[in-house]
């Protein structure tokens, strides 16, 4: 187990670098770099090639283009993400709170869309074509074919024809550089949960999707019937051996979902005017600032690498079996 | 209630309801189990065998349910007790073990914790005495080693190994009755001879009661005091195993014997029974055999022929079961190659 895990962790290492390789170089390409889109921005374009060359110079652009990805990611390997051009601060300094705000917000969702999503899995499972089984496949398909900036669009309109005043954003005007205080956690938790009800939502469909294909199966396997057989009670042989098992599948998605823990609340951050990752990565793509979407995607890449390894030692846990086959 | 009786199955019929048809697995079966014995109970895939098994349990689970009848347990009609009741039973009075032993344990706990969890779901006793006890157990049925065996998980053992360590989780509680659903079908020969051994060393120990379920006559000969032969959802004969084989009463379990290869005799092909069992979502009104028998008649094909004493213990359902014997004399002399040369 031991050497498998270190074996692991060195695989995703080289991941790592060899995926930082590829951000860094799909960043360069669209044509152009920060320094023409902040000139074209200014929309001063005569004299401004000399202007051009010493900004190229003062942000290292003139370099080539390996020489840059090493200062980069020698950067990023001691902690240093680099600088933002659009925004004269250290990247890290910028994505510091963001990443925070994102990774509450969006782990919050995940974690009740999953303890929802596999508590009616299970309840569609045991109650197979039962009416409740058929009213939550519906509102699962119609959950799973609404992307959650829609969902949090909606959520808007209702609460503005209702009258409940916020729509948008994680604190009232007031409170946003306000210390914290009780007031400003009551504000922030009446702003909070529109983001998560949006996003949690719609994540709900494929958890419970999976957990009830699942289940059905593991239902009907003969170790379940020995399980009946020898006396246990009914919610012992569904949680101890069938639930238990039926979660395996979710284990591996989990894995796989780790960097929507950045990546599902763009779109959704951007309509509710969240202080997250979202918009600011879009801003960052758009003006070409280099090494703040590249931190961007790094950190998406990490999550990805995190989310399988710590997915494949759970799995490895859950299921002896995979244990074995491993050493 | 006969007191000889540990279990007494009456007009059990157990169906299931797929859309809007209804199949009747199981149909008026009746018979009992005697204390100490093992009955066995043979018929084709099918038949209903493995459905009677799950009655008794009343664990046929989704669209089943048992429609009529009454099983009588030690006394109680496990039909109508509550289901906790039931569940108290289950492992307790009545263990059961299955097919498959590759498929039958639960992949993701050790053998040990399996048994200790059966022994726990019935007595409140500490953890670690149930697990000397799982240990024990797994003493009993001949597994090398046990105390390390038991921190092993089903997919280290083999199948004989695993088929014992169910056989030592449904021994554990020294249940009345075990039933065992074709307990060495997946298994290989020379495993199948020593898990039957075990079987029948273990109740002969603890005078318990088995319920043998296999579609294999060699097995019947050699373990079972007597047989209930089912076809279709109905038990067409029942005698003990020497009047059985002597003496079949029943077209279907003569043809049943004369399809078994015999090793004292030539012949180029092996004897069939011509034609299907029929589909259960469609019966036909009379004789459940009668479109595979040599010795069908028009009554056959209008009256469902009862169950009726042919000898001393011994019960056929058939109108012509003194023919049968007759049948029976003239492929024994090799006359006849199969059902259509009458």
């Amino acid at each position: 187990m031991k050497s498998y895990f270190v074996r692991r962790l060195g695989v995703a290492v080289i991941t790592f670098f060899l995926a930082s390789i590829l951000i860094f170089f799909i960043i360069q390409l669209p044509p152009g770099d920060f320094v023409t889109y902040a000139i074209s921005q200014s929309g001063d374009s005569a004299g401004s090639a000399q202007v051009a060359e010493k900004m190229r110079q003062q942000y290292g652009l003139d370099r080539p283009v390996y020489e840059q990805y090493f200062r980069w990611i020698g950067g990023v390997v001691r902690g240093d993400l680099g600088y933002s051009f659009l925004y004269k601060k250290p990247v890290m300094e910028l994505i510091k709170s963001e990443f925070l705000w994102t990774v509450i917000i969006t782990g919050i969702s995940f974690v009740l869309a999953w303890a929802a999503g596999m508590f009616i899995g299970i309840y569609s499972a045991l109650h197979k074509y039962s009416i409740g089984d058929h009213v939550f496949t519906f509102l699962g398909f119609l959950g799973l074919s609404i992307p959650p900036f829609f969902l949090a669009l909606i959520l808007i309109y209702l609460l503005i024809s209702s009258g409940y005043g916020i729509a948008g954003g994680l604190f009232s005007s007031q409170f946003v550089n306000a210390p914290w205080s009780l007031e400003k956690v009551m504000d922030l938790m009446k702003h909070i949960w529109i983001p998560i009800a949006a996003i949690s939502l719609s994540n709900i469909t494929e958890v419970m999707r999976i957990m009830r294909g699942s289940m059905i199966e593991v239902m009907s396997q003969p170790y379940i019937m020995t399980a009946r057989a020898k006396g246990l009670k009914k919610h012992r042989v569904i949680i101890r051996h069938a639930v238990r098992i039926a979660m395996n599948p979710l284990i591996s998605l989990a894995g796989l979902l780790a960097p929507k823990l950045i990546s599902g609340i763009v779109v959704t951050a951007v309509v509710l005017n969240l202080p997250v990752m979202g918009p600011t990565f879009i801003q960052a793509l758009k003006s070409q600032d280099m090494y703040l979407a590249g931190a961007y995607l790094l950190l998406t890449v990490i999550l990805l690498l995190a989310g399988n390894l710590i997915a494949d030692l759970a799995l490895g846990w859950s299921d002896p079996r995979i244990r074995l086959d491993s050493k | 209630m006969d007191d000889n009786y540990i279990l007494e199955i009456k007009g059990l019929q157990t169906c299931f309801y797929q859309e809007d048809k209804v199949y009747y697995a199981v149909d008026d079966v009746s018979f009992g189990i005697r204390r100490g014995e093992i009955l066995g109970i043979v018929g084709e895939s099918g038949c209903g065998k493995s459905v009677t098994a799950l009655s008794v349990l009343r664990l046929i689970s989704g669209k089943g349910k048992i429609k009529k009848g009454a099983i009588e347990f030690d006394g109680c009609d496990l039909t109508q007790i509550r289901e906790e009741e039931m569940r108290k039973m289950r492992g307790r009075k009545i263990a059961m073990i299955f097919q498959d032993p590759m498929i039958s344990l639960s992949p993701v706990y050790t053998v040990g914790a399996q048994i200790q969890e059966a022994i726990l779901a019935h007595n409140k006793i500490p953890s670690k005495e149930a697990w000397r006890k799982a240990v024990e157990m797994l003493e009993k049925v001949g597994i090398p080693s046990p105390e390390s065996r038991a921190k092993e998980y089903p997919h280290q053992m083999s199948g004989g190994m695993r088929q014992r360590v169910m056989i030592a989780m449904a021994l554990s509680m020294d249940p009345k009755l075990l039933i065992a659903d074709e307990p060495t079908t997946a298994l290989d020969v020379t495993i199948q001879a020593q898990i039957l051994d075990l079987i029948m060393q273990i109740r002969k120990e603890r005078q318990m009661s088995v319920m043998l379920i296999t579609h294999d006559l060699g097995v019947i000969a050699e373990t079972a005091d007597r047989v209930v032969v089912m076809y279709a959802g109905k038990v067409v004969e029942s005698a003990d195993v020497r009047t059985l084989f002597k003496n079949p009463s029943h077209p279907y379990t003569l043809g049943l014997m004369n399809a078994l290869p015999r090793l004292d005799r030539e012949c180029e092909r092996l004897y069939t029974i011509k034609g299907t069992v029929p589909s259960p979502a469609d019966l036909p009104q009379g004789c459940r055999y009668a479109g595979r028998c040599p010795l069908c008649e028009e009554r056959c094909l209008k009256e469902q022929p009862e169950l009726v004493k042919v000898g001393e213990d011994h019960e056929a359902a058939c109108f012509f079961s003194k023919k049968t014997a007759e049948l029976r004399r003239k492929m024994a002399a090799g006359d006849i190659r199969d059902s259509s040369g009458i």
